[in-house]
């Protein structure tokens, strides 16, 4: 387990903040709130900037389950541009089968969108290391930690060039 | 995660670890679809599911009234054998899997975590070191009134 945690943090390119799970995330209509009134854990601002589509990403317990409720938790397997408005993923239930299939159809695709159109990236969970990681979920077969969804998501991120900025608590791109 | 999927977890917690719940005279209360407590004189176990892990976190109040809460899984990691994770099985379905991972935690805690089921906490003495989290307003609403708090 020293291994695979020692591989990821060199992934993610620190020891502290950066990460989380990705169950549920949402495409919201353009005619979606501005700004939501959900204070995530993080303490960032669910603000959507303007001319602009805003995706949010964090743990669904912990923040993405208030968020998407809050935004209707409408499902959809749109991944297109929500200018004006937020970004969450929320496709159907019955379209999840496997982490690893669900990564690859859904929320790769989905996140992947979200950095070719540059769009602020809001991380209502942050992503930091420690026992209670919300980057990590334990595996009931093994009994080891492996990347949870959101996890997955903070990496993908970080290989894409992106880093936590503890201050604006959003993803921004390395200098 | 519409109860499409996944039934209520308070209900399927009331089921996988009613011999638990029963024994140590807890109580279930339920938060949502997704999340719900087994709540002792002295503690609470939250679990909190989502499509892909099954969350659970001990939850008590210190000795200024506050709630806290500290992951298990250290405790998990440490405690839990092969045997209570072969309850595990070889689930296909999201719910499926949520019911195998209940089935790997009534195991592990009726066998491995009586001391924390009876309420003793040396098992958390060291508090630092097990990640605490401020419980959500939804948990502080619903715990008010319970636990006993804790003497350090």
């Amino acid at each position: 387990m020293r291994a695979v945690l020692a591989n990821v943090l060199i992934c993610f390119g620190l020891l502290f903040v950066s990460a989380g799970t990705a169950s549920g995330h949402v495409v919201v209509a353009n005619s979606g709130p501005a700004r939501l009134t959900f204070q995530p854990s993080s303490g960032v601002i669910l603000e959507a900037t303007p001319g602009k589509t805003t995706t949010i990403l964090g743990n669904y317990s912990q923040d993405m389950k208030a968020i998407v409720n809050e935004l209707g938790n409408v499902k959809s397997t749109d991944f297109g541009p929500r200018t004006g408005s937020f970004n969450v993923l929320n496709v159907p239930d019955e379209l999840y089968v496997t982490p690893k299939q669900f990564w690859a159809e859904y929320n790769q695709p989905w996140l992947s969108n979200a950095v070719t159109r540059g769009d602020p990236i809001l991380m209502a969970t942050q992503p930091q290391f420690g026992p209670a990681s919300k980057l990590f979920r334990l595996n009931d077969v093994t009994g080891k930690l492996e990347l949870s969804g959101f996890g997955k998501e903070y990496l993908y991120l970080r290989q894409s060039g992106l880093r936590y900025d503890p201050i604006t608590k959003q993803m921004v791109r390395s200098p | 995660m519409s109860t499409a999927i996944r039934d209520d977890l308070a209900s399927l917690l009331a089921v996988k670890l009613g011999s638990v719940i029963e024994e140590y005279r807890l109580k279930v209360i339920r938060v949502d679809d997704v999340e719900a407590l087994v709540v002792g004189s002295n503690y609470a176990l939250r679990f909190a599911a989502d499509r892909d892990s099954l969350d659970v976190a001990y939850i008590e109040r210190n000795n200024r009234s506050r709630l806290a809460s500290y992951t298990l899984r250290p405790l998990v990691m440490q405690r839990f054998t092969p045997e209570d994770r072969a309850n595990y099985g070889h689930p296909v379905t999201v719910k499926d899997r949520l019911l195998a991972s209940l089935s790997v935690y009534a195991s592990g805690l009726a066998n491995r975590c009586r001391d924390v089921l009876s309420g003793d906490k040396s098992w958390l003495r060291r508090r630092d070191s097990w990640g605490e989290e401020n419980p959500s307003f939804a948990i502080e609403q619903l715990l008010q009134g319970e636990l006993s708090e804790s003497r350090r």
